[in-house]
């Protein structure tokens, strides 16, 4: 296998970071550069990325450190409280589900036990009650989503 | 440096937080804000390299800074510590690369300050839109090494403490990246004048 490193390449970058290279060589390193590729190979790059480094820098606008650990904080706060709020959502998920699952089953059983014919009956000679049914509904949704939604 | 100020209301919200120790983060404000000023610019400058735009590099410091000080390392001493910041930082880049590759952004030719002549210039601008066509053709890897051994200038162990490599693939890593490099700017010939 070729060498991928050479002694010299540490001269060398010396040589490019203090600006001496190419012109102000010494003329061992400058003939030792001329006949090595690796040497040449890391004056040319070394040179092409400390521009690319100084053009960088004159283009830095960083926030300052308190902004940069203030937005740090407070995203750590929110996944904090974000982390320690999972179970109670799981226990609230699971209520839910209960109930509706305990919900359908009454219902199940009711539908069973009841007498459908005569209750259709019964709403379509007292309409009212269906409409009193239907308010009341209306009347307890908004309620009953704002308590839901309230501590959100 | 340029630096950002806070505003009067972001200042006003962030008094009362100052004097809480807040257990989430790894560091405490003072020695964040020391770090912080000796690391910020440097991995500024190589996400906006690296991403090419500006906004992202903005935005990709904060996450950067974020995740560093959310993380649960400990640290052997600052050299260790810099090396898991620019790590922390090559992640994001190559993450964000993965899920949308964007073309660089040549960077804005004559930049108050910058010291170059104009006809040094027109060199570097050359030099500069040959080298971002080359970087196309390079892995994230080789472009992170580069960046790294030749512009801030890390050892080779600080490179294989950042990739995550060995020293001897670090050593073959810059190696063939170099070389491809070389080959794709037109070859060694084109010997770069330094700055005196």
């Amino acid at each position: 296998m070729s060498r991928v490193e050479c002694k010299y390449e540490s001269e060398i970058l010396d040589a490019v970071a203090s600006g001496r290279w190419p012109d102000r060589l010494d003329a061992e390193l400058r003939k030792h550069a001329s006949s090595c590729s690796i040497c040449s190979e890391v004056a040319m790059v070394s040179a092409i990325y400390r521009d690319e480094c100084a053009l960088a820098m004159d283009q830095v606008r960083v926030p300052s450190a308190g902004l940069v650990w203030w937005k740090s904080e407070l995203r750590a706060r929110r996944e904090a409280v974000r982390v320690a709020s999972r179970p109670i959502k799981l226990v609230t998920g699971i209520a839910g589900t209960c109930s509706i699952a305990v919900l359908a089953l009454a219902i199940l059983t009711l539908s069973k036990q009841l007498d459908m014919a005569a209750i259709s009956a019964f709403v379509v000679a007292q309409p009212i009650v269906l409409w009193l049914v239907l308010a009341v509904i209306l009347a307890l949704t908004p309620v009953a989503l704002y308590f839901v939604y309230s501590d959100e | 440096m340029i630096m950002r100020d806070i505003t009067l209301s972001e200042l006003v919200v962030l008094r009362p937080r100052t004097e809480d120790s807040d257990d989430t983060l790894q560091m405490d404000q003072e020695s964040f804000g020391a770090f912080y000023e000796r690391t910020a610019r440097p991995v500024w400058a190589y996400l906006w390299r690296r991403t090419g735009d500006r906004h992202l590099a903005d935005d990709l410091l904060q996450e950067a800074y974020y995740r560093f000080l959310r993380a649960r390392v400990s640290h052997e001493n600052e050299t260790h510590r810099r090396n898991y910041l620019f790590r922390i930082a090559a992640n994001l880049v190559n993450d964000n690369h993965r899920r949308q590759p964007a073309p660089l952004e040549l960077p804005d030719e004559g930049t108050p300050g910058h010291p170059v002549t104009e006809v040094s210039m027109g060199l570097q601008s050359q030099r500069r839109t040959d080298l971002n066509r080359a970087l196309l053709h390079m892995s994230p890897r080789q472009k992170d090494a580069l960046w790294l051994a030749y512009a801030e200038g890390s050892s080779h162990q600080e490179i294989a403490d950042t990739l995550g490599l060995k020293v001897g693939s670090v050593k073959l890593l810059l190696f063939r990246a170099r070389r491809k490099l070389v080959k794709l700017m037109g070859g060694p010939m084109v010997v770069v004048k330094g700055k005196s």
